[in-house]
């Protein structure tokens, strides 16, 4: 069956995590989330949404799941997935003190899961006094340590700026800004199996389509389809390079993909790339992932092998997952890369490289 | 009218200061009718005497306020630890102090398994063994043919053979936290921390939480309680859903079934704001042997796990302090809310630091709610010192102590944890009684075995398992240690008014001894003898 792809979500109390959870559930883009939730009566589903609700079940119209945990943890991951049909992802929301990475380790260790990443929330406006906090600084300060992302939410409140120093200091996961909750989707969640269909070798740069030099038709997608880029409040400065803004600290200085030059405008938040067709030699990708380009965030791929094999890979944060496939009918690609600094043409530069060097390896 | 017995004992320790020494205890209707001498039913129209008793001494029936009922759910699996154990059956399971012992028992088990079932083992406890850790090869010793695994007596760690190991999908390549390796780049077997022993623990079929739900494990907490003159017993950390409350109801209402039950609800198995009215609604379906209502939270970890919450100076050997369960702030509103919808909560509190939040929510909630008669618990509250006693007292909050932990683990506590310094004033009984706190002591089986007397001896002797009395001003005498684990315990379940005394009015439910607690030499206490319990007048010897 299937990998169950899991994502939990961190952060401590009011970071804005039943925020995220409410908007995933929207803007599930076709996927069934399955989701489990700390306090299921803090969710606010709007009732045209939902399809069904029980004491602790909430069916959306969209083919999404909302549950309280119930139960311990382990109990959870066990009865998620029992549940037919399985899901395509589930979500943790974990508690306020969770320690996430300890969560996500279950997804890491039980072959019918797989590992979808950790999502941090901080609050702009309390989080340098949580981490003063002789009694949570510790827990605080260890979700935002084992995240693949951070959230940062109530920027309109407080000085992102401050905060950005802040999380920089605990952590080296990228940061994006988001209001209420309103992160997008694609990089929270792995790239829905059809998330390569549209382009054979398209790259997309938030609502901007590039083209790429392969050759194939080109559908173009409407920016339209991301209702969260136009709900975002843009953060100044962030349309350009974010040397610009005045960080100081010696903690990033000198690293390239530094969390500090992603933007809060959606539109520039992340850029998506993606390709279909050829083979690639397993050894090459492998040295990509674990040299990844500047920004690459996820990458998902159901790959032919130059040795007449298949492959289906994740990675995130800088983990990777690998799993044979028994057959495959054509190779499909998708990546995610955190803007500015993913360079989608560059990648596109490295996957010709990649697919030449198996044409070497093929035809010795 | 229902029929009178009158119990004939060598002698009968009351606890009711009107009576303290009887020798007759008449029985009607599943209650104390008279307590005295072979004419104390006389006034009553007289009674038929059982001498059953005769030799035995009688004792009101012991009350553990600390115990899962998972401890009846383990037998139905080996036990390999180092302390000896006796099953719910009466077996004494001798404790094993080398591997092959461990690998002698485990072939037993498996000569005794049908061939599609998984080995599964519990209680193992390597600090306690000095050779060689246990690894797979051990276990393939054992069989190849089978999953074979051990459970660390912690239940944070196991030792999985070849075959388990396989089906968990885990090999050579396998590069997960907590899957260990020896230095040969092999997996040596040893799976660490929950999320390495998910995959095998899914695989093999072993859950906890449907033992909970099972008649059979729920028989077994009986049988282990009768054993060790344990009439009332708490669970405390359920699920209470309405098929689990459905199989209490059943098993503990039936005639054959020796112990009341006082299951307290899990508060984070459900939103914050439906544990109030869902505890109020389970205190409705209460019966005289299922009392229900009460609330678990917990705030911190284990104190040897280096994960209770500490106060300066911390742990001595560096380690950073432990983790909150809970967010402290959550903590408080949840108390705050439950204080306020007049629900009892014993709180899981190991660290001072833990201990010292819950006491300030709860004065919070007192000022905001008004005091009623809460009797909050403290439960281990293992470094609870005078001055927080002090603000208990005042407070009305209760303390359950871990006494157990001075035998199994006041060593470790003193070299590795938390220092000599605080070590000898761990689970202070004494100043606890000083300051006026309402106190009881627990083993929270099935971490340590449930057997009150021997938790009484620890808190008494306070010795530890090197054989030294860690902190002797702690120590209190017998006779508190025994009103500890009855009235004591009765108080922190709001029960007080029903059991642990025998006194007129109140549930005949009695342990039966063999020989007088406050006649033996207190050092002696542990190897009492416990002939079984009387429960509601019925008699249920071992």
């Amino acid at each position: 069956m299937t990998p169950l792809p899991v994502t939990v979500i961190g952060g401590y109390l009011g970071a804005g995590k039943t925020s995220l959870v409410n908007h995933l559930l929207r803007h599930a883009d076709g996927r069934r989330l399955l989701v489990m939730v700390n306090d299921f009566g803090a969710l606010n589903i709007d009732a045209d949404l939902i399809e069904s609700r029980d004491e602790d079940t909430i069916t959306l119209a969209n083919g999404c799941i909302c549950c309280g945990m119930g139960t311990e943890l382990l109990y959870a991951f066990g009865d998620a997935l029992d549940r037919r049909p399985r899901p395509d992802a589930l979500i943790i929301e974990a508690s306020g003190v969770a320690l996430p990475d300890k969560i996500a380790a279950v997804a890491q260790a039980e072959p019918e899961m797989r590992y979808a990443g950790i999502v941090t929330l901080a609050d702009a406006a309390h989080l340098a006094a949580l981490l003063a906090d002789p009694m949570i600084g510790t827990q605080v300060a260890a979700a935002l340590k084992t995240a693949d992302l951070v959230v940062l939410t109530k920027g309109d409140l407080a000085d992102p700026a401050a905060a950005r120093r802040e999380i920089a200091r605990q952590s080296a996961a990228p940061v994006i800004e988001a209001l209420h909750g309103r992160a997008p989707v694609d990089l929270l969640l792995e790239p829905r199996d059809d998330a390569s269909a549209h382009s054979p070798a398209a790259a997309r740069c938030g609502g901007d389509e590039v083209v790429t030099q392969t050759a194939g038709p080109l559908l173009r997608k409407d920016r339209q389809d991301r209702p969260y880029s136009r709900q975002c409040r843009p953060r100044p400065g962030a349309q350009h390079d974010g040397q610009s803004d005045g960080q100081s600290d010696g903690q990033s200085g000198g690293q390239h993909g530094s969390p500090e030059h992603v933007g809060t405008d959606h539109s520039r938040a992340f850029a998506q790339w993606s390709a279909a067709g050829g083979v690639v030699d397993r050894a090459a990708l492998m040295a990509l992932l674990a040299a990844p380009p500047p920004g690459l965030f996820r990458f998902k791929g159901r790959l032919r092998l130059v040795d007449g094999g298949a492959l289906e890979v994740h990675m995130v944060g800088g983990l990777v997952d690998c799993r044979p496939l028994a057959h495959l009918q054509e190779t499909r690609a998708v990546a995610i890369g955190l803007a500015p600094l993913f360079d989608a043409r560059a990648f596109e530069r490295h996957w010709q490289r990649l697919r030449a060097a198996s044409l070497n390896r093929a035809q010795p | 009218m229902g029929k009178t017995v009158v119990f004939q004992a060598r002698k009968i320790l009351t606890m009711d200061p009107n009576r303290p020494i009887a020798t007759h205890v008449a029985v009607r209707e599943r209650r104390i009718l008279a307590v005295g001498g072979p004419d104390c039913a006389e006034a009553w129209g007289g009674a038929e005497i059982d001498t059953r008793f005769a030799d035995a001494v009688l004792m009101p029936g012991f009350v553990e306020g600390h115990a899962h009922l998972m401890a009846g759910g383990m037998w139905r699996f080996p036990y390999v630890g180092y302390h000896d154990r006796t099953d719910p059956d009466g077996t004494r399971w001798p404790g094993l102090d080398n591997i092959e012992e461990v690998i002698a028992r485990l072939r037993a088990a498996d000569a005794a398994l049908a061939p599609d079932q998984p080995l599964y083992a519990w209680g193992f406890d390597p600090i306690f063994l000095p050779t060689e850790r246990l690894n797979k090869h051990h276990l393939d010793a054992v069989t190849t043919e089978r999953p074979v695994v051990v459970q660390h007596s912690n239940f944070h760690l196991l030792t999985a053979n070849s075959a388990a190991l396989a089906l968990a999908g885990y090999t050579r390549e396998t590069n997960i936290h907590g899957v260990a390796k020896g230095a040969d780049g092999e997996l040596n077997g040893e799976l660490q921390e929950l999320a390495a022993m998910f995959p095998l623990m899914r695989r093999i079929g072993v859950d906890f939480r449907s033992l909970a739900s099972n008649p059979e494990t729920i028989t077994n907490y009986g049988k282990i309680a009768r054993r060790v003159g344990v009439t009332t017993c708490t669970d405390l950390h359920a699920e209470l859903g309405d098929a689990d409350l459905a199989v209490l109801l059943a098993r503990t209402g039936a005639e054959d079934f020796p112990l009341r039950l006082v299951p307290t609800l899990g508060a984070a198995l459900m939103p914050p704001d439906q544990v109030a009215p869902r505890a109020s609604a389970l205190a409705a379906r209460s019966t005289e042997m299922l009392r229900l209502g009460a609330v678990k939270l917990v705030l911190d970890g284990s104190i040897q796990g280096y994960t209770a919450r500490l106060r300066w100076p911390g742990h001595i050997n560096g380690a950073p302090n432990g983790l909150w369960v809970i967010a402290p702030e959550a903590a408080d509103r949840l108390i705050h809310t439950l204080h306020a919808a007049r629900v009892q909560m014993h709180i899981h509190t190991n660290g001072d630091e833990a201990s010292e939040v819950a006491i300030d929510a709860i004065e919070r909630a007192i000022q905001a709610h008004g005091d009623w008669d809460h009797r909050h618990t403290l439960q281990h509250g293992q470094m609870i010192d005078a001055a927080m006693f002090r603000r208990m007292a005042r407070l009305g909050i209760c303390a359950n102590l871990f006494a157990n932990h001075i035998w199994y683990f006041g060593d470790v506590h003193a070299a590795k944890t938390i220092g000599e310094d605080r070590a000898v004033r761990m689970d202070a009984c004494r100043s606890a009684l000083d300051e006026g706190v309402r106190m009881t002591i627990h083993s929270d089986a099935p971490v340590t075995e449930m057997a009150p007397l021997f938790t009484a001896w620890v808190a008494v002797n306070r010795l530890t398992g090197s054989g030294r009395c860690l902190g002797p001003a702690q120590r209190i005498a017998v006779d508190e240690a025994l009103r500890a684990i009855t009235l004591g315990a009765a108080y922190t379940l709001k029960l007080d008014g029903e059991i642990g005394s025998i006194e007129t009015g109140k549930r005949a439910d009695f342990a039966v001894l063999g020989d007088d607690p406050l006649a033996v030499d207190p050092a002696r206490l542990r190897d009492l003898a416990v002939l079984g319990t009387v429960s509601g007048g019925r008699v249920f010897l071992t």
